[in-house]
């Protein structure tokens, strides 16, 4: 089974929203394999930060949707600061 | 979970080298996977952007990309074409994952707005809640922002 599936049978047997779990879809459906791989090799192991991934994607699509590079800004301190945490 | 809770406590003690490369390791595959999402979404947005309605082939259902400018005449007919086809379900899932607007009013995340058979988004026809059926009366699709999944449609509207 590629990553691909692999980290839809994550998703799906996630508890996401339905909502978050299309969003994931698209992301499968435009994702190269090679960024697949790298999400799904991170989940694997730690699918407890599902939850702030997932919030991380979309607050990213929104910020280069409205091409509002302070707001890309402020998700990449938080990111950061997710990390600082979990030190 | 922890970072170290999960590979054990950082330490400047040899013995505990092997710990801290994993947990370098972990999170060196974190930024990795935080920086594959980012490029996605840049991707997902641009697609957005760029949408427009064509007909994809075949699944059950699908995914359309908001668009920002009004469909031409024959994207519109595109649509007219599928909601004839069958129910279609249009839902608000905004590319915040919260809201999306239609029309000037919110749709709420899991509110839905329907396109019925053989109705379609009439341009300049409000929404007036986020569960209401889009009534149309016109013969234009409005634009829509923001990221719509297609439920129990006979095709799928994919982005050219």
């Amino acid at each position: 089974m590629g990553s691909k599936q692999q980290l839809k049978n994550i998703i799906d047997n996630s508890n996401l929203s339905t909502e978050d779990k299309k969003i994931w879809d698209n992301f499968l459906q435009v994702a190269t394999e090679i960024q697949i791989g790298m999400v799904y090799d991170f989940l694997k192991d730690s699918p407890e930060e599902l939850e702030f991934m997932t919030n991380n994607l979309k607050e990213k699509i929104e910020a280069a949707f409205q091409k509002d590079q302070a707001k890309m800004d402020e998700i990449l301190e938080r990111e950061k600061e997710h990390l600082k945490n979990l030190e | 979970m922890k970072l170290f809770e999960k590979f054990g406590k950082k330490s400047e003690n040899s013995e505990n080298k092997q710990e801290n490369k994993k947990n370098e390791k972990w999170t060196r595959m974190y930024k990795q996977a935080l920086r594959a999402i980012g490029a996605v979404a840049m991707a997902l947005a641009l697609h957005m952007s760029n949408a427009d309605f064509a007909h994809g082939g075949g699944a059950e259902t699908g995914v359309v990309s908001g668009f920002k400018n009004a469909p031409t005449e024959e994207q519109a007919q595109q649509m007219e074409d599928l909601a004839s086809q069958g129910d279609i379900e249009l839902y608000g899932v905004g590319a915040d994952g919260k809201t999306r607007r239609y029309n000037g009013v919110d749709i709420g995340s899991g509110h839905k707005a329907e396109i019925n058979n053989g109705t379609h988004v009439g341009s300049g026809h409000k929404l007036e809640n986020a569960d209401a059926n889009i009534k149309d009366t016109g013969n234009k699709v409005r634009p829509l922002s923001g990221s719509y999944t297609i439920k129990n449609g006979p095709k799928t509207l994919t982005n050219k």
